[in-house]
């Protein structure tokens, strides 16, 4: 093994025996580098490297200083190990080939990126790294690659089909994709550990697929502090999971943030508790097996129309695997306006907590382990044509309602809730409505509370006039009321009336609610009537009550007021601080009109 | 939530957060960055990061929750590596 150094400052041809030194600056060598020998680049000028042909540079290739352009042609290098120095930049110019990072076979390559790496790709198919390894874009490091051709159609980056590509970025990377006809940058086939500054520029509107997956391997993707410009365009993903076929497995190990589609073609995508916010979901029709495991992870589909597609047929039924994992995974939909989950072909059963913040969303041929409206107005119409049920929802929000449909008569529109807990998350919001319907046949439900338990088929229990208009049962959810009452005064003299005011919440306007006088000091015959009813109207009521005048010095007494619910014997719900009766009694004296004699 | 180191050494400090007014909008994400540097923070400072994080992402779920999705559907358009184009022996 030898070392040789670059010594045209020039540049010229790689394989012209001239431009190599056997040392740094010093004379000319009569052969090129061979596959066994290190390759150093350390002029501090700027010039291009041209290819004839193939050729294995180096065991390694290093550059120390200058700009060197490798203008690639039609021909591909290979190297185990790339080194750019801090200071140092290279350009790759490709008009179509590739570079190889290893050797193409057992010994997979290494490229340290800690200076300026720049790629420009002018060509239909052009390939970085396919043969994998690791690309290290270090600390400090710049790493650009650019595909300027409007009409390609593959660009890969670092797509290793055999053995997978690790990209670990900890500098600053940029990749921009003008391709507007064909696949997008087939990204990553290996690990993708972004902990430095990301972008990801897809001009283009139509057409251009961004990221794609392609495993080689089990990978883990780790998004960090990635920017993706994109055109607002959902018919082309902007990122695929799983762009090849295979039985791989891709874990989030970070957030992804879009605005476009994202799709799972092939492989499982385990979401390891983190989340995808998209613009639309979309999981392929392809043949080749494919899987969601949620983890505990959420995928928010931020789109309004159809957000979230299945489009899986019945001839790939059996490839497709949607697994819960650990902890509670959730598809959320964020979007104010109407939008969908379709199922195209089959039904089927999303492991996770469905929840929708607003709007309304429609779901067919679907059934779920869990089901959760977020927001105030949130609807959900689940409209199918096979059975639907739904166990153990958590209805959560202020008006929320869920609508269950069949479109058979012959088919059921069931909803259970198990135990008292339901709602866990906040049962403080009020008037949650259930309504289920079918053609013909009506079920529906009632609740106790937020314990949605039974249903009644029409003529078999329950009143079903409430249907007869709407084919429809609305299950209302009356929240606890809520009682306070207080005398006006805290002290009154006899024979005065002392007003007594009731307030409440969730109390029905005309409710009649019943008042008693609970004695402290003062007795029976202190008022002219000890118990009496009033009526709330905007959950206000009030009535009076009559200390009577008498002739007695009885000093000052007290006592209270209840209100109760059903009758004066009923339910004390409030009572009124003790109020002071004032003695007002004129004493009886007795007068001597008389004389003795 | 656990912290783990990954491969290179970095801190891997993983949380998950709801809304904390709202009560929803779940959300799983990790703290990943150089272990002197996150060793050198504060309990605090690590807490602002993660809201600080948490409520980027909020802004930007609800910014986006106005695009309108094509309705057809569409299947992913993807790419099948042709190996063999590319497997010139040099």
């Amino acid at each position: 093994m030898t070392t040789k150094y670059w010594r045209n400052a020039a540049g010229g041809a790689w394989a012209t025996a001239g431009n190599w030194s056997l040392s740094s600056g010093g004379p000319a060598n009569t052969t090129v580098p061979g596959a066994a020998d290190d390759v150093i680049f350390d002029q501090n000028a700027t010039y291009t490297v041209t290819f004839a042909g193939p050729l294995v540079v180096g065991l390694s290739i290093s550059f120390q200083a200058g700009v060197v352009t490798f203008s690639h042609g039609t021909y591909n290098l290979q190297s185990r190990t790339w080194n750019i120095s801090a200071g140092a930049r290279l350009n790759h110019t490709f008009s179509s080939g590739y570079v190889l990072c290893g050797d193409g076979g057992s010994n997979a390559g290494t490229y340290n990126n800690n200076g300026t790496v720049v790629i420009t790709a002018t060509t239909t198919t052009t390939c970085f790294m396919q043969y994998g390894g690791t690309f290290n874009n270090n600390t400090g490091a710049s790493f650009s690659i650019t595909n300027t051709a409007v009409n390609g159609t593959q660009f890969y980056l670092l797509a290793a089909p055999t053995s997978g590509c690790d990209f670990n970025n900890a500098g600053t990377f940029t990749a921009t994709n003008n391709s507007q006809t064909g696949a997008g940058v087939v990204f990553l086939s290996g690990n993708y550990n972004n902990t430095g500054t990301a972008t990801w520029n897809y001009p283009a509107a139509a057409g251009t697929t961004g990221i794609q997956f392609s495993s080689a391997k089990n990978i883990t993707a780790l998004f960090g502090s990635s920017t993706f410009n994109m055109a607002t365009n959902l018919n082309a993903d902007a990122i695929t999971f799983g762009s090849s076929p295979g039985s791989f497995t891709i874990t989030l190990l970070d957030n992804l943030t879009i605005t476009r589609r994202v799709s799972l073609v092939f492989n499982s995508l385990n979401l390891n508790g983190k989340t995808i916010t998209c613009g639309q979901f979309t999981i392929g029709n392809s043949t080749g097996s494919k899987g969601i495991t949620w983890n505990g992870g959420s995928i928010y589909a931020t789109s309004s129309g159809s957000a979230f597609v299945n489009n899986t047929s019945a001839i790939n039924a059996g490839t497709l695997t949607l697994a819960a994992g650990t902890g509670t995974g959730y598809i959320i939909f964020t979007n104010a306006s109407a939008k969908t989950l379709s199922n195209t072909v089959l039904t089927w059963t999303y492991p996770c907590i469905l929840g929708n913040s607003g709007g309304t969303l429609t779901v067919n041929k679907s059934t779920y382990g869990g089901l959760v409206a977020f927001s105030s107005g949130a609807t959900f119409l689940i409209d199918n044509s096979n059975p639907i049920s739904i166990t153990n929802p958590g209805i959560v929000g202020d008006g929320t309602s869920i609508a269950l449909q069949s479109t058979s008569a012959s088919l059921t529109a069931t909803i259970s809730w198990v135990g008292s807990g339901n709602p866990a998350v906040n049962p403080a919001y009020t008037l949650t409505r259930i309504i289920l319907f079918a053609s013909g046949v009506y079920y529906y439900s009632f609740c106790t509370g937020f314990d949605l338990y039974s249903r009644y088929s029409n003529g078999a229990g329950g009143t079903t006039s409430s249907l007869t208009q709407t084919n429809s049962a609305t299950c209302g959810y009356v929240p606890p009321p809520t009682y306070s009452v207080a005398a006006a005064v805290g002290n009154i003299d006899e024979g005065s009336n002392l007003t007594i005011n009731a307030t409440t919440t969730n109390v029905a306007d005309g409710t009649t609610l019943y008042w008693t006088i609970n004695h402290v000091t003062t007795s029976d015959a202190d008022f002219s009537a000890v118990s009496g009813s009033f009526t709330i109207t905007s959950n206000t009521g009030s009535f009076t009550v009559t200390p009577t005048t008498d002739f007695i010095n009885e000093g000052p007494e007290t006592f209270t007021v209840s209100i109760r619910t059903v009758s004066v014997s009923g339910t004390i719900v409030a009572t009124t601080s003790s109020v002071t009766v004032n003695d007002t009694s004129t004493s009886l004296t007795i007068g001597f009109f008389g004389s003795f004699f | 939530m656990a912290i783990t180191y990954l491969e290179n050494g970095d801190v891997y400090d993983e949380y998950q957060m709801v809304h904390p007014e709202k009560g929803i909008f779940p959300f799983g994400c990790a703290l990943v960055m150089n272990r002197e540097q996150y060793e050198a923070l504060t309990p605090e400072e690590i807490q602002k990061i993660k809201e600080d994080r948490y409520y980027s992402w909020y802004n930007q779920l609800m910014a986006a929750s106005s695009i309108v999705a094509d309705n057809s559907v569409i299947e992913s358009d993807y790419v099948v590596i042709d190996e063999s184009a590319n497997t010139e022996v040099i």
